[in-house]
């Protein structure tokens, strides 16, 4: 383990704490400045409200009325005096406030004496300016022929001291006027005064009991501190107290736990040996399981292989037995067969009258009809064939025997000589309009004589019909006896049997038929004691077919 | 036997993402409550956006007043930090960017920030080595960095997976689902397609940080197609016509997609370095093993499109390797650790 000495537990307990300051200490930075104490100061304390003074605003002149209509008089401009009467010349006759350069211009040389009144508002009024206002104006003319005239060479002053004395009356008159307008102001002014040193003390008094609050306040948050921090030293030092007393607990504790850690430490370790030993022994069952389930899948993948064989081995049985079976049926040689044939069937002509009953289910299934030939299964001798060939029926036969081919192919009728089953495969599904197959099944061993009705159903185009005759066992002596004329025959085919094989193929409408009644000389003489059920068994006919359609 | 009171404790994330964490804590849930206990899901906020928000994270679970119960569960960081003194926790991760992604993360780290991992590091080891905490972990790869780390032992316990119905289907496409984020790695397997040469999609499924960026990536390969986020049945139709799930992730902690390709029977191909996935996948037998290189994992894809067949019998024995991971054996072996008897 890589734990140190100390204990885990108390470990974990000191990290949460410190983690629990930290949290504690970012909580209040990040919180809004400490509320201040309601009882000492108000949250709106009266340092944040500005100190603001009414300073009314003196004017002593008197306003100046630009004249909208008629004409300018000189000497409503000329009682004004410095730069109000610049400002008042420039709005009576330029319409506007005046500009710095023009106003600075002609305060200077105003006050320099070089320009009197009358000629500052003569040049305004003609500057390009002026003229364009065209504001009509009166009253200047003397005043400034006066001023043109003083300014004159050797007469001007004469002139100016005459004017002078001659006009003294009225320049007395005018400085009395002077005289009391200025003390009118002069009221005025002190009356401001007064109203604005009024305001000012006011104002100070009003600070001064603010200020005076605020020291208070002042005084006792700080008497307030101070206890609390004489009250923090001394809970610091219990605390401290408490902390060495609490330390040396610890240091107590850590060495009793340090003793009881080695011990379980042992114990530990032993556990996690047993641990890694079971883990171990569950890591080699597993191993053993996996290996198990290996065998297990190679066994059965052995099991699947066997079983696939033995069905292909199966199969080539099935396909080597197929030919032994038909053998067991050919072994005969071809002439002895003829021969047979000839002995025991009846007549050519006997056998193509019979074959003629089959001639109105050829026609009704529209078979021997280009694309709907006529199959005939063991066709043998070819009666059948030869009948539907003089009836302009198309028909192809097929049997083993070679003899009976040959003779066919010199008739000139189309047979193949080949196994009926393989036959049938080599046609095309729905080729055929009709399958026949006159006294043939008899010769087939009963898995292949399924085979050839399946095919016969799939070779058959739809409206065809297959018809198979037989030999019939319900009459006694065909199955008693005559049935083994023929040593190719293998057993005889109840009639119901063979019409539930036909239908099982999958063709409908089955009928059995059953025909050729025995000659009435062969059967027993009436009266020869022969109970009449029996008496029927020998009466039944000797034949029958099967006929099934293809829908 | 009268059935005890049973505090799972479960981290609620701050940003209320929902993902596996949450079905694992389902499945979880519903297997212990079968089993006959009461059982109580105790959600507790979670805040990791910061490491101020870190430690007050902590300090809830710390403080949680646990006291009602006979026994409590822990899954996720940092839940184990609870006080109690019958308490198994099960864990799944630590804070991975303090422990074996830091290096990744922080490539030049300066002071403060290694101060912060060793003071984690402490913490997690201080907290799980208590004698009062049983120690699970839900793979190989968690027990191997809790031991790398913290000099810690723990038992493996496979977690039972979030869905069922998992089945499979035809061999088809390249099949990644999950949390398309850069420790996910599917860059790699989307560099990986440049050499495929088969005509053989690749599906990925899932929305994530870097959906975009992965997007970029695979424009101009029309066999790449991104699904974005899936309802769980086509999560298993998807899963069910993979070919194999070429599952790449960095130092995955457990990867349930490895459990649920193979519940699926569908191999897959895991990195060397992908963790938990590179200790469930048997190379060569139940999918593939390689390096994190995109011709590596290309030539891996590439036989096994070629060979189909050959994908369905490592599917089929990766299933059955994982037959033994279920939610009952989790709860049986949980309680067992809670209350020996």
């Amino acid at each position: 383990m890589a734990m140190g000495d100390s204990v885990p537990d108390l470990e974990l307990d000191e990290i949460m704490e410190k983690i629990r300051a930290e949290v504690e200490m970012r909580r209040i930075a990040s919180s809004a400045p400490a509320p201040v104490q309601a009882s000492t100061f108000s949250n709106e304390h009266p340092f944040a409200s500005p100190i603001s003074f009414e300073t009314p605003h003196l004017n002593l002149d008197q306003p100046f009325a630009t004249p909208k209509e008629g004409s300018l008089n000189f000497r409503g401009l000329a009682c004004y005096h410095d730069a109000v009467f610049v400002a008042n010349a420039y709005r009576a006759l330029l319409r506007r406030e005046p500009d710095q350069p023009g106003l600075s211009h002609y305060l200077s040389e105003l006050r320099a004496g070089r320009l009197t009144k009358a000629e500052i508002v003569w040049g305004i009024r003609h500057s390009a300016e002026g003229m364009a206002s065209a504001v009509p104006l009166t009253g200047i003319l003397r005043p400034l022929l006066m001023v043109r005239a003083f300014n004159l060479p050797v007469l001007g002053p004469l002139f100016h001291w005459f004017y002078s004395i001659c006009t003294l009356h009225r320049k007395l008159n005018h400085m009395g006027m002077m005289e009391t307008t200025l003390y009118a102001r002069e009221a005025i002014l002190a009356r401001q005064l007064n109203a604005a040193f009024a305001s000012i003390s006011e104002a100070v008094n009003s600070q001064r009991a603010l200020l005076d609050v605020a020291r208070q306040a002042f005084e006792k948050s700080s008497a307030d501190a101070r206890a609390a921090h004489d009250d923090l030293g001394s809970r610091a030092a219990k605390n401290q107290a408490a902390i060495d007393a609490i330390r040396a607990e610890l240091a107590e504790r850590d060495r009793a736990l340090v003793a009881h850690q080695t011990s379980a430490r042992e114990a530990y370790v032993g556990v996690t040996q047993e641990m890694s030993r079971l883990a171990a022994e569950q890591i080699s069952a597993r191993n053993d399981r996996a290996q198990l389930a290996e065998s297990l899948e190679k066994f059965s993948a052995d099991a699947r292989a066997a079983h696939d064989d033995l069905g292909s081995r199966t199969a080539k049985l099935e396909t080597a037995i197929r030919p032994l079976e038909r053998s067991l049926v050919l072994r005969t040689d071809d002439r002895f067969y003829a021969d047979l044939e000839g002995a025991f069937r009846g007549t050519e002509e006997l056998i193509k009258s019979r074959a003629g009953a089959y001639l109105p289910f050829i026609e009704k299934a529209l078979a021997g009809t280009p694309g709907r030939a006529v199959i005939d299964l063991g066709c043998g001798r070819g009666e059948w064939l030869e009948l539907m060939k003089s009836h302009d029926l198309e028909g192809i036969g097929v049997d083993q025997n070679n003899l009976f081919i040959e003779t066919l192919r010199d008739k000139n009728i189309a047979a193949e000589k080949g196994d009926l089953l393989e036959f049938l495969q080599g046609r095309r599904t729905g080729s055929a309009g009709a399958v026949t197959g006159i006294h043939i099944l008899e010769h087939l061993s009963f898995s292949y004589l399924i085979d050839v009705l399946t095919e016969t159903t799939r070779v058959l185009a739809p409206g065809g019909v297959a018809i198979f005759e037989t030999p019939n066992p319900a009459n006694l002596p065909v199955g008693a006896h005559t049935f083994y004329l023929d040593p190719t025959h293998l057993k005889p085919i109840p009639p119901a049997l063979l019409a539930f094989l036909v239908e099982r193929a999958g063709l409908m409408d089955v009928e059995t038929v059953e025909i050729h009644p025995p000659p009435l000389a062969s059967l027993p003489k009436p009266g020869s004691g022969l109970p009449p059920e029996l008496m029927a068994h020998f009466a039944s006919p000797q034949d029958y077919f099967v006929a099934g359609w293809k829908r | 036997m009268s059935s005890r009171n049973i505090a799972v404790v479960c981290v609620a994330s701050a940003s209320g993402e929902m993902g596996g964490m949450e079905r694992h804590y389902e499945g979880l849930l519903s297997a212990l409550r079968s089993s006959g206990e009461r059982i109580d899901a105790v959600k507790v906020a979670s805040d990791e956006s910061n490491f101020a928000a870190v430690q007050e994270t902590y300090l809830r679970f710390y403080d949680l007043d646990l006291s009602a119960y006979d026994g409590v569960i822990t899954i996720k960081v940092p839940s184990y930090v609870v006080r109690h003194p019958n308490h198994v926790c099960w864990l799944n991760h630590t804070m991975r960017v303090f422990y074996d992604m830091f290096e990744r993360e922080f490539p030049h780290p300066w002071p403060e920030i290694e101060a912060q991992r060793d003071l984690i590091r402490r913490l997690d080891t201080a907290a799980l080595s208590r004698p009062s905490v049983r120690r699970f972990v839900v793979g190989q790869e968690v027990a191997d960095r809790l031991r790398r780390f913290n000099g810690l032992e723990a038992e493996v316990l496979y977690p039972g997976l979030g869905l069922d119905g998992f089945r499979s289907g035809t061999y088809e496409h390249l099949f990644l689902p999950g949390r398309l984020h850069r420790w996910k790695r599917v860059d790699l397997v989307i560099e990986a397609m440049r050499f495929v040469e088969r005509p053989v999609k690749l599906l990925i499924a899932g929305t994530g940080e870097d959906e975009k960026t992965l997007r970029r990536k695979a424009v101009g390969d029309s066999r790449i197609q991104f699904l974005g986020r899936v309802s769980d049945q086509q999560l298993i139709e998807l899963y069910a016509g993979a070919l194999v799930v070429p599952f790449v992730p960095m130092h995955e902690d457990y990867g349930m997609v490895t459990v649920e390709a193979f519940r699926s029977g569908k191999p897959v191909i895991t990195c060397d370095d992908s963790g938990e996935p590179a200790h469930i996948v048997r190379d060569g037998e139940t999918g593939f093993v390689c390096p994190p290189e995109p011709k590596a994992l290309a030539a891996k894809i590439t036989w096994l499109y070629d060979h189909p067949k050959e994908a369905g019998a490592m599917g089929a024995k990766g299933e059955s390797s994982v037959s033994h991971i279920r939610w009952d054996v989790v709860v049986a072996r949980l309680l067992e650790a809670l209350f020996p008897e």
